[in-house]
């Protein structure tokens, strides 16, 4: 591939970054060729000597904000027709195919996010029914104690403050189970991110 | 290495390979070549990254006919160099503590 061609190339797989950044990395690659050419190399060495095309955007899309990378893309997709008009021609056309497509996968998202939450969500349930339960049979042991005779009383008590202690380590546990699904859910987050990019 | 480290190791050589002079892509690559593993490609983000944070700023010059980008290290660069030596002054320092292994 010689000097222009390469350009060629970069600029149609650079297409979807704002203008002035597409400007700027065929300046840069365009004045670093020439320099190589100028060592005394070819065009055709100049160019193979910067490595593979695929690492160059990468490098050039690394640090671009995510909105312009996913805009390329598109741009880039082999869905893109290339013109505006037919793409959204297709879009409506094609409406009944992925719209279910899309909400079986958003849904599939939430259902994800929902069972990993639902652990730490149980073993909170679970500690605040036992704490409400425990804190409200002491009051309610002394009423039956005098209601009933000591031995309910007594039986009301008891359960009370096992209810109590069942809480207390069902709270512990939500404790430790939310901190580290938050990191599960982060990777997950980040795992669908990485679908779409990249 | 941590990437957030390498990162900031190849800025600073980077800013320090333009501290002399200012320079083109090319010749910064060849310059830091043997002391960091850099290409063309590699360097070109982190060029950019340093523009944007006004730790260089850009101009072309006329040459053979062509125009050369060239790269100039501003005072905020600069500043950055000395911060980068400040930074490694206070891990080497950590660093003699941990080598040596036994606590004070």
């Amino acid at each position: 591939m010689n000097k222009h061609d390469f350009l060629v190339v970069l600029r149609d797989r650079l297409n979807g970054l704002p203008e002035k950044d597409i400007e700027d990395s065929i300046a840069y690659y365009s004045s670093t060729l020439d320099d190589r050419i100028e060592s005394g190399k070819s065009e055709e060495e100049a160019v193979q000597d910067l490595g593979p095309i695929d690492d160059i955007i990468r490098q050039i899309k690394s640090d671009r904000p995510l909105k312009d990378v996913v805009k390329t893309s598109i741009a880039n997709s082999r869905l893109n027709t290339g013109s505006w008009a037919l793409n959204v021609i297709l879009l409506i056309l094609g409406f009944p195919l992925w719209f279910p497509l899309a909400i079986t996968a958003l849904v599939l998202v939430v259902v994800a996010y929902l069972l990993v939450w639902l652990v730490p969500l149980i073993a909170g349930v679970v500690s605040v029914s036992c704490i409400v339960g425990g804190l409200w049979s002491v009051p309610s042991a002394f009423y039956n104690g005098f209601a009933y005779g000591p031995l309910p009383g007594v039986a009301i008590f008891g359960m009370g403050l096992v209810a109590l202690g069942i809480g207390l380590f069902a709270g512990i546990g939500t404790y430790y189970l939310g901190k580290s699904f938050v990191g599960v859910s982060g990777k997950l987050g980040r795992g669908i991110k990485s679908l779409f990019v990249r | 290495m941590d990437p957030q480290m390498k990162r900031g190791i190849v800025e600073a050589c980077v800013l320090k390979a333009l501290e002399r002079q200012d320079n083109y892509g090319y010749q910064i690559v060849q310059d830091l070549s043997g002391i960091i593993e850099i290409s063309e490609s590699t360097l070109y983000p982190i060029l950019r990254r340093l523009e944007e944070q006004s730790r260089l700023s850009v101009y072309s010059v006329e040459h053979n006919g062509r125009l050369r980008r060239y790269y100039h290290l501003t005072d905020e660069g600069k500043a950055e160099i000395k911060a980068f030596l400040k930074d490694w002054f206070d891990v080497m320092t950590a660093y003699e503590f941990i080598k040596k292994g036994d606590a004070v």
